[in-house]
């Protein structure tokens, strides 16, 4: 996942998914895309558009590209989406901002912990056992697995 | 020409499809049943032909999961030089011959959300496994297929039947032509497989990477190996000091068997890589599909099936 949208070229049609704040990360691209005269859509993120975008990215085509900017804590839930719909990570970038959340999986009683960043020590919420937080990731649970603490 | 690890089989029947193609049915001499493949997969045939041996790479066209028989679809080339000549008059019921265990280039993607299968001719043969994996596991598919005529649409009758809703021809003697626009309206997580002769492959694939497919998006399958621009002689230097001369008659993996060079190889039409060698010196004119455009640019490796010198000397290094 970048921190700066960095402009693909050779596609037929690019989509800038994101919110306000969005705006501004992918403007550099956007000012490029609208220079080279390039097909475009913008598809402002808000509570009112969000139950429509799985939709509206059904409905491309071979040859789109895709960005989106949101927050940490939607990023995943759209990542997973587009994923879902057939974008792939060669058709796609992903930018997020904004608190930074991990997810650390339970060894013992497989509850999922949600986590600063940064942590590396924590409680499980459900079983209480005391987890220390591995680099072991779970694309499946979208979480770090959590094994029982030493110290 | 040595022969890679194989299976002995026999032929047990063979039917005229189409005007120009034939289907051979093997079956295993003795022991157990023949070894599964996934759809798209191939075999290399060795046949012992008056001339020699000659080897042949040829899809599997029998539904993946049966293990009792295997069946290849053979179309008569109008210049064989033995492989299709051998097959359609020499080849009888009871015939003994090696194959090599399936080997698949040419495999499915997991990650695609839909399948469109571009066939040209007898480029229609890695598709029909590929179809028969679908009808198992109920992923979407389309197939879109260009022939002279109804008559020598090999495999014709059986596709219609099985696959009416996905399947759409092209007959030339109809004026009716498969355009490359109609990759312009696949869903995004298609995946494009294209399997005809060499013009039709660069054709589709230029167009799809044009419109901004990804190219981890795009297969093809050839069944003859790309035809080099330059068909030039050159000089190979071997690391231990031998040298050999390449003529433009023959390949670099050609030039270093017949001077007793003995190096692997396999799918001999640039796709499998078994063949790669080192190169420590000299310019290189690839051809191969199956180092990376970054690999190509390194200019440190060569398939040498397909791929040949670009300077007049190359130095290579032989393990």
């Amino acid at each position: 996942m970048s921190m700066d949208a960095v402009f693909i070229e050779g596609k037929r049609k690019y989509i800038f998914c994101s919110d306000e704040h969005g705006l501004r990360v992918l403007s550099s691209v956007f000012e490029h895309v609208r220079k080279e005269k390039l097909a475009y859509e913008w598809y402002h993120l808000s509570t009112k558009t969000r139950p429509f975008l799985e939709d509206f990215l059904r409905k491309q085509k071979m040859g789109t590209f895709l960005y989106v900017v949101l927050p940490y804590s939607e990023l995943h839930i759209v990542q997973t989406m587009t994923a879902r719909i057939g974008f792939s990570s060669d058709e796609s970038q992903f930018i997020g901002y904004g608190e930074k959340w991990i997810s650390v999986f339970c060894c013992r009683c497989h509850e999922l912990n949600r986590a600063e960043e940064q942590l590396t020590e924590l409680t499980c919420i459900q079983c209480e056992l005391k987890l220390e937080v591995s680099d072991h990731y779970s694309e499946l649970h979208h979480a770090f697995l959590g094994y029982p603490a030493t110290s | 020409m040595s022969i890679e690890p194989n299976l002995f089989v026999r032929v047990s029947s063979i039917e005229k499809i189409t005007k120009q193609v034939k289907k051979f049915t093997l079956f295993k001499e003795t022991g157990k049943g023949l070894p599964r493949f996934s759809g798209g997969a191939h075999v290399s045939t060795y046949l012992k032909t008056p001339s020699g041996l000659v080897v042949r790479q040829y899809s599997l066209v029998s539904p993946p999961d049966d293990r009792t028989k295997y069946e290849i679809a053979v179309r008569l080339c109008e210049d064989s030089k033995g492989g299709s000549l051998y097959w359609h008059q020499g080849m009888k019921v009871g015939d003994r011959l090696q194959i090599s265990y399936p080997k698949n280039h040419f495999s499915l993607s997991f990650k695609a959300r839909h399948h469109v299968f571009y066939a040209a001719g007898i480029g229609i043969t890695p598709f029909l496994s590929m179809m028969q994996d679908f009808s198992v596991n109920g992923q979407t598919f389309e197939l879109h297929y260009a022939s002279k005529s109804e008559d020598n649409c090999a495999f014709y009758t059986y596709i219609k039947k099985h696959y009416p809703n996905q399947s759409h021809f092209y007959f030339s003697d109809q004026q009716q032509r498969l355009q490359t626009t109609s990759l312009e309206n696949h869903p995004i997580g298609t995946h494009v497989y294209f399997c005809g002769p060499e013009g039709f492959i660069e054709q589709f694939t230029t167009k799809a990477i044009e419109l901004g497919y990804p190219r981890s998006s795009v297969h093809s399958e050839r069944f003859s190996p790309p035809k080099p621009t330059v068909l030039n002689t050159f000089q190979v230097k071997i690391h231990n000091g031998a040298t050999i001369q390449v003529s433009h008659t023959e390949t670099l993996l050609e030039a270093l068997h017949k001077n007793g060079i003995i190096t692997s190889y396999s799918c001999q039409i640039g796709r499998c890589g078994t063949c790669e060698l080192s190169v420590l010196e000299g310019e290189i004119n690839h051809y191969d599909s199956f180092l990376s455009d970054e690999q190509k640019g390194e200019n440190n490796c060569i398939i040498a099936c397909v791929s040949r010198a670009k300077s007049d000397k190359l130095v290579i290094e032989v393990k």
